[in-house]
């Protein structure tokens, strides 16, 4: 029981003179420590911010290409049922009219031409 | 406002936050050891117990303004510690290596902590013996009764001190004690 009260009393006389030894380094120090640390993080977010900048970029670019690449397949699309709705026609427009009054058998003789 | 009062103005206010600096430096070199020696007790890590003081006594200054006066400022101080030790230890969970690092330095720290001039030399191999005893003991001890022990026996607070710095009932505090007390004298015993 001796035994360990004085080990008790070793280790709080062993731990306080440790504290002792070391002082405080005031309050100015902390302060530009801490500002020094803000300073070093906001940095570390500027730089982190840039990076993440730069790699967007090229996806972004990338992106765009394929909607125009897009666009412009939906616009050729387009323009490909124009042109075969053209040739597909069996008389040009302005006589369309025409065919109307034509005998049905005509009008086939015609579509068939 | 006229320049000439602006800059009265300024200087009353810097002024203001030297005295302020001042005064704060005054309570600091009063509680730092104590602070200090708590943070190194409970982290057994010279590093990290000065970094965590020197938070402590940031986050004192600033919330200089909540502190009302209802508990003594060392008991205030120290509540801030405590809390600060609690996140600490939460994070170390994640972090084997400083708990790793930390466990090589502490017999360290003891052996340094013992002069070498104030007793024999078998005498002083004993006590340093004693010291890392229970300092490893302490090691093993979970958080809540680490912190029970140490503000016992290291910072001598009473029960009902020891309440108010940790938030817990004073019969909690005793049962934490209590424990504590056991599983180091179980640990120190086993060493023998």
């Amino acid at each position: 029981m001796n035994g360990f009260r004085e080990a008790l009393a070793r280790f709080h006389d062993a731990v306080r003179q440790e504290g002792e030894q070391n002082e405080s380094p005031g309050l100015q120090a902390i302060l530009d420590r801490e500002r020094s640390v803000k300073g070093l993080r906001l940095r570390w977010a500027a730089a982190a911010a840039v990076v993440l900048l730069l790699s967007a970029i090229p996806a972004y670019k990338n992106a765009q290409q394929r909607q125009s690449e897009a666009e412009q397949a939906k616009a050729d699309g387009l323009l490909l049922e124009k042109v075969n709705a053209g040739l597909s026609r069996s008389v040009p427009r302005a006589m369309a009219p025409l065919l109307g009054w034509a005998p049905a058998n005509a009008a086939k003789q015609g579509e068939n031409r | 406002m006229e320049p000439a009062a602006t800059s009265r103005l300024i200087a009353v206010s810097m002024e203001d936050r030297a005295n302020e600096i001042a005064d704060f430096d005054a309570v600091m070199r009063l509680y730092w050891p104590r602070v200090f020696r708590f943070a190194l007790a409970s982290l057994h890590d010279r590093d990290a117990a000065q970094t965590l003081a020197q938070d402590c006594f940031l986050n004192a200054y600033r919330g200089r303004a909540q502190f009302r006066g209802e508990a003594s400022l060392q008991t205030w101080l120290m509540q801030i510690a405590v809390n600060l030790v609690r996140d600490d230890a939460r994070n170390r969970r994640l972090q084997f290596w400083r708990r790793a690092s930390a466990y090589s330095k502490h017999l360290e720290v003891v052996w340094n902590s013992i002069r070498d001039g104030e007793i024999d030399p078998e005498r002083r191999i004993l006590v340093k013996e004693q010291v890392a005893a229970v300092w490893s003991a302490t090691a093993r001890l979970p958080e809540r009764q680490r912190k029970v022990f140490l503000l016992r026996y290291v910072e001598e607070m009473l029960l009902l001190e020891i309440a108010a710095v940790t938030g817990l009932k004073e019969g909690a505090v005793k049962v934490h004690l209590f424990r504590a007390l056991r599983s180091v004298r179980a640990h120190v015993g086993r060493l023998r």
